[in-house]
């Protein structure tokens, strides 16, 4: 019963992102990716791990979405301009996509057998992670952290360079 | 076999689609009639605090006004402007209810009527208020009107930038209770004669960012003062101004539902949840038979819920009474709140919390009075 699901949801994730890559209006390609997005979030609770799924709608739906949203509304003439006019312009980016999608098939088919069958074990591991990133990974957490840090102030830094004093 | 068996045996997921309908009609039977009866509570407060007499027509005192209300709005014509965006005009008010139902899921009334006791439950109902804020930006461009469009990106600015503060300071009782789970942290907060008390009570700081959670939930729900989304003297009516019928009714109840899920979360998570101290259901209703079935359990679980409720309620109340008393805040005036002052205030509660815990091994303010070693 629960595999159904999974691919109930998986299938609709891939649909999702092909709308993404197909509607030819920009705002409707950011809703797609929404549900593309949140599919994705439905995908990591429905096996076991419910932190990820949290993070995902928080950071990409709560707020890269809301960026790209933001960006999309400056658009000038949204609606004329067509995300794709031509036909041809489908094949480069069809191309490179197969050929990856190739790539994770074949990972997939030689590791399969190797790979532990994957059973739905529900514990307690948000505890476990949080304990972890404070503990051996602490010194990768604080260096990620730095890093944002440093965009934020070079976010700053930019917007700033107009103003006069 | 019956048809309705056959359908089920071809179904094979047929538990999870009732899980949801359940899921759907105690949700629809808690948030629709509260959110509707808090319509008519808002006005006969208003009323009293402005020496009027409000909505007195409709039933005794008034009280089915928000029925008549209800079905005015489904009645109403759904019309649209000609030229919105009809996709997203239609899916917006969807996602805001969406994200206000949906974080219900997580929230503990009683000690065993809560949808799922996740194990990241307060993140899961932050998470999910991104979609709030989503519906409201794509609601407002979608319709087509500089009212809204204003009103929108005033929302989507606000939303973001008050729910740092909102996490940082339910971040500072987390890290007191060390659980995600709304259940477990309601469960720490048991008073059991000597030992830990309510949240909010554990140390000074966080007293303080209860402060902070509660002006960041005011800002995250667009009430006043914080209603520069939907200002009516400025913006016709904001965000929603082009909506109408039960769209219209659909924004009006995810702002009320967002209202309840913030009381929700103060009770639950600075407040005790379904508790109270010297007050202990489980032993007052040991054994109440009739016929032969022990309605004991049913009794303490109903006054649990009872005392949840009531918390909500007293929240729900302080939330009218400021919008009474203060005027609204301007952009730049809530944008300096915001960053200037909550956000610097909370991460010092926050680290003052912490240092808390750790100096004092984790005992709270009464066990310290008390003499707990």
């Amino acid at each position: 019963m629960s595999d159904t699901i999974v691919y109930l949801i998986a299938g609709f994730a891939c649909l999702c992102a092909f709308l993404v890559a197909l509607l030819p209006n920009i705002l409707h390609a950011v809703i797609a990716l929404i549900g593309c997005l949140f599919t994705t979030a439905a995908l990591y609770a429905v096996l076991g791990a419910d932190l990820l799924a949290a993070l995902q709608v928080m950071v990409y739906v709560g707020g890269t979405i809301v960026v790209i949203i933001f960006a999309v509304m400056m658009t000038p003439d949204l609606y004329k301009n067509k995300f794709i006019e031509r036909a041809g312009k489908y094949f480069f980016p069809t191309l490179v996509c197969s050929i990856l999608g190739a790539c994770f098939w074949y990972i997939y088919m030689q590791s399969a057998s190797i790979l532990p069958k994957a059973e739905l074990v529900r514990f307690a591991i948000t505890k476990k992670m949080g304990l972890a990133l404070v503990g051996p990974y602490a010194l990768l957490f604080e260096y990620v952290s730095v890093v944002l840090l440093f965009g934020l102030l070079g976010a700053i830094v930019i917007a700033r360079t107009g103003e006069r004093r | 076999m019956t048809t309705v068996q056959s359908w089920l045996e071809f179904m094979p997921f047929a538990p999870v689609v009732g899980a949801l309908f359940g899921a759907v009609v105690i949700l629809l039977l808690f948030v629709a009639p509260v959110g509707g009866i808090l319509t008519y509570v808002e006005r006969k407060l208003a009323a009293d605090f402005q020496e009027r007499i409000g909505p007195n027509r409709v039933g005794p005192f008034g009280i089915l006004q928000f029925l008549a209300d209800a079905i005015k709005m489904i009645l109403k014509e759904d019309t649209a402007p000609e030229n919105a965006d009809k996709f997203i005009y239609n899916l917006a008010p969807i996602l805001v209810m969406m994200g206000s139902l949906g974080a219900f899921a997580a929230v503990p009334f009683a000690s065993h009527i809560m949808g799922a006791d996740l194990d990241v439950g307060l993140f899961y109902i932050l998470a999910m208020g991104a979609l709030v804020s989503l519906g409201i930006l794509l609601g407002a461009w979608s319709s087509d009107n500089k009212w809204s469009l204003l009103g929108g990106m005033r929302a989507a600015a606000q939303i973001i930038s008050y729910e740092i503060p909102l996490g940082l300071a339910l971040l500072s009782v987390i890290t007191i209770s060390g659980s995600l789970s709304l259940r477990e942290i309601v469960l720490d907060q048991a008073w059991v004669g000597q030992g830990s008390f309510w949240h909010v009570f554990h140390n000074p700081f966080v007293m303080v960012n209860f402060v902070i959670y509660f002006i960041s939930a005011l800002a995250e729900c667009n009430r006043t003062p914080f209603d520069l989304p939907e200002a009516e003297s400025e913006l016709v009516s904001g965000f929603n101004t082009e909506f109408s019928g039960m769209r219209f009714g659909l924004y009006a109840l995810a702002e009320f539902a967002d209202i309840i899920l913030f009381a929700c979360v103060a009770a639950a998570v600075f407040f005790g949840g379904w508790q109270l101290p010297f007050f202990h259901p489980e032993q007052i209703f040991t054994d109440i038979n009739l016929m032969g079935v022990n309605f004991a359990p049913l009794f303490v679980t109903l006054s649990t819920l009872l005392v949840f409720l009531g918390k909500i309620a007293f929240f729900i109340f302080v939330v009218m009474w400021i919008r009474w008393t203060l005027p609204r805040l301007r952009m730049d005036q809530l944008m300096s709140m915001c960053w200037k002052y909550l956000i610097p205030i909370a991460f010092v509660n926050l680290i003052g919390s912490l240092l808390w815990v750790w100096f004092f091994r984790g005992r709270s303010i009464v066990e310290l009075l008390m003499g707990v070693a």
